[in-house]
C-alpha cells in the first residue's frame, strides 16, 4: 500500500533538489524487496492471539526485516536532498512531510514487530497512531504531493500555490496534533475501540480532538484549492517545476496520443547536473 | 519466446485491438492467464494448507475415513481427466495447424470428458450421502467436499469456457493466425486437470 | 513453423500414455503398506504428472522466463503460506 506513495515520493525530490536521485538501484530493488516481504509477516497481526511461539518469534524476525529496505529508501531520498538546491513548492512539502511522518511511522512498527513491547501496546491507542503515521502520514501524504506535483499536467491549470501552503500548513499541524498524543495514550494503556475511557485520559484526547479539527480544516482548504484551480486557475505551462521526465516534455494536459512526435531520449530522466530542463516555466 | 513471435509477427490477422500488435497481445494474454492460475493456485492452496494442517494434527481420522472413498473411481475420473486434458492440447495443436475441423471435434471430446467426470462425481458424492457421510461428518469429509466441490465448480466453469471456444470455433473465428483464446481457455483447463493430479492422491491414496 | 511451439500430435499422445502409467503405478502402490513412505511416493508421482503436465501440455518447455517466473512464483508462495502456518500448528 505504501509503495505507490514512495515511487512519488521518488520523483518528486529529486525535482525539487535539481540532484539526480541517489542510488536509483537501491530504491528499485528495495521496492522489490518490501513487496516480498510484505507476504512473510502477516502473521504479526496475531501475536496475542494463541499463535506458538515459535511462530511468533519468526514472524517478529520477518517483521523486522521489512525495516530495511524501508530505511535503505529513506537514507536515499536523503541523499538526494543533501547538497541540492532544494524549492519548497508544495509537492515537496508533501513529500517532506512524507518523509517525516513516515519515519515516526516506521519506527513505531518496530516497537510493535517486537514480541515483547507488542503484547503491553497491543490494541491500545498506540497502534491507532502508528498506522495513521504510516497510512495517512505516508500513502496520504504521497498521494497528496503527487495531486500537487502532476496536478498542472492532469488538469492544464495551476493551483494556488499560496493555498496550497496554507493547506499543507494546517494539516501538518493537524495531523501531528491529533495522533502524536495517541502515541503517549496507547503507551499509558488507552485501549482502543472503546467508548469510554478513565479521566486521567481526558485532556490528551481533548488535544486529539482539537487536532482533528484542524485537519479537517486543512484538507478543507486543500479540497477547495483543488475545485478552484479546476475552474479559474491559471493555465499550466508545459513543465511549471522544470522536471526532466517525459510527461512534462509534452503539453498540460497532454493531446490524444500523449506526443505530438515521438520524444527522443538521450538521458535518464534524473540527470539534472548535466542537462538544461526542457519547455519554459 | 522469440520464435513465438517470429511466428505470430508475420501475421498480421488477428483481433488484437487498437495499436498493439498481434505478437505483444498473445504474449499479454498468456501472461495474464498465467497470472489468474497463480491466485488459482493460492485459492486452492488455502485448502492444501487446511488439508495438510488437519492431517498432522488427526492422522487416525484421515486412516479412518479415506477407505470409506472409492479409489478406482477416483482413477477412473484421474483417467477421464488426463484424457480431456489430451483432447485439448490436441484441439490447440490442431488449430496451430489451421485445423478447423479437427478443432472443433476435439474441443467437443474435451467437454463430452468433463460431463463424464461430473457425472462420476455426482455417482461418488450421492454414494456418500447414501451412507450419511456428508460435509458435516468430521474434518476429513469436511476437507473432501470442500475440496472436490471448489474442483469441479472449476470443471463446471472450464466446460463453459470450452463451450463458448466451441460456438466461436463454430463461427469460424478462429485460424492459423488467430488462436489466442483457444490456448488460453486450454491452459486454464490444464490447470484443472493438475489440480486434480494432487487431490486424487491426497483424498484417495494415502490414509 | 510447427518449430519450438509444441509439437505434433505424437508428442502429446506420448505424454498422456504417460500419464497413464503414472496412474496406474500410484494407484497400485497405494494398495502396499509402506507406512509413511506410501505419502512420499504418492506426491512424488503426482508432481511428475504435474511437471508432465505443465511442461508439455501447458507448453511451459517453449515458454521464456517471464512464463516460468509467474508460472514458479506461486509454488514458491504456497510453500512460504504452508510453512508459515505450520510455524504455528506444529509448535502449539
Amino acid at each position: 500500500m505504501i509503495l505507490p506513495a514512495m515511487g512519488v515520493i521518488s520523483e518528486v525530490i529529486p525535482v525539487f533538489s535539481r540532484k539526480p536521485i541517489f542510488g536509483y538501484r537501491a530504491i528499485a530493488y528495495s521496492s522489490l524487496a518490501i513487496a516480498f516481504l510484505g507476504f512473510l509477516v502477516w502473521g504479526h497481526h496475531m501475536f496475542v492471539s494463541g499463535m506458538s511461539k515459535t511462530a511468533s518469534i519468526i514472524f517478529s524476525f520477518l517483521t523486522f526485516f521489512v525495516a530495511v529496505p524501508t530505511a535503505v529508501k529513506v537514507f536515499n531520498w536523503i541523499a538526494t536532498m543533501y547538497k541540492g538546491s532544494i524549492t519548497f513548492e508544495s509537492p515537496m512539502l508533501y513529500a517532506l512531510t512524507f518523509i517525516f511522518l513516515f519515519i515516526i511511522g516506521g519506527l513505531t512498527g518496530m516497537f510493535l514487530g517486537a514480541l515483547a513491547t507488542d503484547v503491553h501496546l497491543h490494541d491500545t491507542y498506540f497502534i491507532v497512531a502508528h498506522f495513521h503515521y504510516t497510512m495517512m502520514g505516508g500513502t496520504v501524504m504521497g498521494l497528496l504531493a503527487g495531486l500537487h506535483y502532476w496536478w498542472p499536467k492532469m488538469t492544464g491549470r495551476m493551483l494556488s500555490e499560496k493555498l496550497a501552503r496554507w493547506g499543507w500548513l494546517l494539516t501538518f499541524i493537524g495531523f501531528n496534533l491529533t495522533f502524536l498524543v495517541q502515541f503517549y495514550l496507547g503507551f499509558k494503556g488507552m485501549p482502543r475501540r472503546w467508548a469510554e475511557y478513565p479521566p486521567q485520559y481526558q485532556f490528551l484526547n481533548i488535544v486529539s480532538t482539537v487536532g482533528s479539527w484542524i485537519l479537517a480544516g486543512g484538507i478543507l482548504v486543500m479540497f477547495s484549492n483543488f475545485i478552484r484551480g479546476l475552474f479559474r486557475g491559471d493555465p499550466a505551462p508545459a513543465n511549471p517545476w522544470k522536471g526532466l521526465t517525459l510527461e512534462w516534455q509534452t503539453a498540460s494536459p497532454p493531446p490524444p496520443e500523449n506526443f505530438e512526435a515521438i520524444p527522443v531520449v538521450t538521458d535518464w530522466p534524473y540527470g539534472y547536473v548535466k542537462r538544461k530542463p526542457a519547455g519554459d516555466g | 519466446m522469440a520464435e513465438d513471435t517470429a511466428h505470430f509477427a508475420g501475421e498480421g490477422g488477428g483481433q488484437a485491438s487498437g495499436h498493439v500488435s498481434p505478437a505483444v497481445a498473445y504474449e499479454a494474454a498468456k501472461l495474464g492467464i498465467w497470472t489468474f492460475l497463480a491466485t488459482e493456485v493460492l485459492l486452492f492452496g488455502g485448502l492444501f494448507t487446511a488439508y495438510i494442517v488437519f492431517r498432522l494434527k488427526f492422522p487416525e481420522m484421515f486412516h479412518k475415513d479415506f477407505v470409506h472413498l472409492n479409489r478406482l473411481l477416483g482413477a477412473a475420473n484421474t483417467v477421464v481427466l488426463i484424457a480431456s486434458s489430451l483432447t485439448v492440447a490436441l484441439a490447440i495443436a490442431s488449430i496451430r495447424k489451421g485445423k478447423q475441423q479437427l478443432l472443433k471435434l476435439f474441443l467437443s471430446l474435451t467437454i463430452l470428458l468433463a460431463g463424464v467426470f461430473l457425472v462420476i462425481k455426482y455417482f461418488e458424492w450421492t454414494e456418500k450421502f447414501a451412507h450419511g457421510l456428508f460435509p458435516g461428518t468430521d474434518i476429513f469429509f469436511s476437507l473432501y467436499f470442500m475440496m472436490t466441490g471448489l474442483h469441479g465448480l472449476h470443471v463446471l466453469g472450464g466446460m463453459l469456457v470450452l463451450g463458448g471456444m466451441l460456438v466461436l470455433a463454430g463461427r469460424g473465428k478462429f485460424s492459423e493466425s488467430y488462436h489466442t483464446p483457444v490456448e488460453i481457455s486450454g491452459l486454464y483447463w490444464h490447470f484443472v486437470d493438475l489440480v486434480w493430479i494432487y487431490l486424487f492422491p491426497m483424498l484417495y491414496l494415502i490414509g | 513453423m510447427e518449430k519450438g511451439r509444441g509439437a505434433g500430435y505424437g508428442v502429446y499422445v506420448a505424454i498422456f500414455a504417460a500419464l497413464l502409467v503414472l496412474t496406474g503405478a500410484t494407484v497400485a502402490v497405494s494398495y502396499v503398506d509402506l507406512g509413511l513412505w506410501n505419502v512420499a511416493v504418492a506426491l512424488l508421482i503426482a508432481s511428475v504428472k504435474a511437471s508432465l503436465v505443465a511442461l508439455f501440455f501447458m507448453h511451459l518447455k517453449h515458454e521464456g522466463g517471464l512464463v516460468w517466473t509467474f508460472a514458479l512464483v506461486p509454488v514458491l508462495f504456497l510453500v512460504l503460506i504452508i510453512a508459515g502456518t505450520l510455524s504455528d500448528t506444529l509448535f502449539r
